[in-house]
């Protein structure tokens, strides 16, 4: 039965689908397993040969695997329209320059936790992942924010400096460091265990917010100032979260896996390089290398941490027992 | 050109719904035994052109699946057909009928 368990854990590594749906349709071709191999035994087949005939009558557990993703990927259009709202959320931040207003974001990404933490205790629904990434973005912006303040007091503290206020800020602001990098890992590994594509499109508007984040970091916009600068971002940042939010959409409704992985791709790119090239105002080969690969490295980073970390848990013989199993 | 593979793809829904209602209650492997029972063999279903249809049809809310236990036996995941998997399956079986038949009229040799 070593074969059988074989091809079903294979199947599974290719289904990338939510580990219940996955745990039912293993259970089930399980049991057409052991009905087709009883009915072969009963020809007088030995155990192996019967394993192996029923392994071949499958097929490959890719393309097995494939028409179940097909059937259980595709979202509503409920869904769609769910997926969207984070990015539509953000892009009228934007549009009403109300980014500037700490209540505003409060408010906004308080919001945006809330359903994230509501849906992930819920069993994660795909339009959910746009919401657990944006719900990140406060912490990338305290980091990116808090970066030359921490230089400057972890150099103050090398140099023999003595113990002040400044070095409990700094232990506060590793602290946050600390957490960030959890929170960020376990979000990114749970998801990739699924499908290293959904943590792709969970961190998909990344590129974008760390290209603008950076940047207002470096030239040190302050909240509730009406910097002329920061309104000439307004219009390619609205531009860009539409884009994104439309890809978002879209995704939920293609059945392709590779054709979802192509659009995921195009959107990044072109957005990050849309508001890159708008917020920098420089288009040396560097620049334009580093917007390039940004969003490469966003979308491809799962799939290399997937190979890693390989797909969901394995199946084991005493697994999946054949009781009933809540839907 | 269409082969027989292609020509069964778009009507193994309509097939397996069929079958479900006649049998009244029937798991996965028992309806790739009864299509290769009433073809005589000459329909060898695999798993993979089963599975994923009737979770569609699961989902399309046209079929509704249990598990059942067999003593001594591992459990089966039994199909019924819904209310509204009866209605789908009439219209598409007068639609198989009038489409066979337009493809006979026009198949049969003139005059006979």
């Amino acid at each position: 039965m070593e074969l059988i368990e074989s091809y079903l854990n294979r199947v599974r590594s290719h289904l990338h689908l939510d580990p219940r749906t996955e745990g039912r349709i293993i259970r089930e071709l399980k049991s057409h397993f052991a009905e087709q191999v009883a009915e072969l035994r009963e020809r007088g087949m030995g155990a192996q040969d019967c394993a192996k005939e029923a392994v071949r009558c499958s097929g490959r557990p890719q393309s097995l695997a494939r028409l179940f993703y097909a059937v259980y990927c595709q979202g509503s259009w409920t869904d769609a329209l769910l997926a969207l709202q984070p990015h539509l959320l953000v892009a009228a931040l934007f549009l009403t320059h109300l980014w500037t207003s700490p209540l505003v974001l409060l408010a906004s990404f308080g919001g945006v936790l809330y359903v994230a933490l509501s849906g992930w205790a819920r069993g994660r629904p795909n339009w959910l992942y746009p919401w657990i990434g944006y719900s990140l973005t406060p912490l990338i912006a305290t980091v990116f924010y808090s970066m030359d303040f921490v230089y400057r007091s972890a150099r103050d503290l090398l140099l023999g400096s003595r113990l002040s206020l400044q070095h409990v800020q700094l232990l506060l602001f590793v602290t946050l460091y600390a957490l960030f990098i959890g929170l960020m890992a376990l979000s990114v590994v749970r998801v990739v265990k699924r499908d290293w594509l959904l943590a792709s499109y969970m961190i998909f508007p990344l590129p974008v917010l760390g290209v603008w984040i950076s940047e207002i970091a470096r030239i040190g916009v302050r909240f509730n100032s009406a910097d002329p600068a920061s309104y000439a971002w307004d219009r390619p940042m609205t531009a860009a979260f539409v884009l994104l939010g439309i890809c978002a959409a879209l995704f939920l409704r293609i059945r392709r896996r590779l054709a979802r992985i192509l659009l995921l791709g195009a959107t990044c790119l072109g957005a990050t390089i849309l508001v890159g090239r708008v917020l920098l105002q420089t288009s040396t080969m560097l620049t334009l290398r580093l917007l390039v690969g940004l969003p490469l490295f966003t979308l491809l980073a799962p799939a290399l941490l997937e190979q890693i970390l390989g797909h969901g848990e394995p199946i084991r013989p005493a697994q999946d027992s054949g009781r009933p199993q809540a839907r | 050109m269409l082969n027989e593979k292609e020509l069964l793809r778009g009507n193994t829904p309509s097939l397996l719904l069929y079958l479900i209602a006649k049998s009244g209650r029937i798991h996965g492997y028992g309806l790739i035994q009864e299509i290769r029972s009433r073809s005589k063999g000459y329909f060898q279903f695999r798993a993979g052109t089963v599975y994923p249809v009737l979770h569609k049809l699961e989902q399309e809310g046209l079929i509704r699946g249990e598990w059942a236990a067999q003593a001594g036996r591992q459990q089966r995941r039994h199909y019924t057909i819904t209310e509204k998997g009866k209605k789908a399956l009439s219209r598409r079986l007068s639609t198989w009928v009038e489409f066979t038949t337009a493809m006979n009229l026009i198949l049969q040799p003139r005059g006979s």
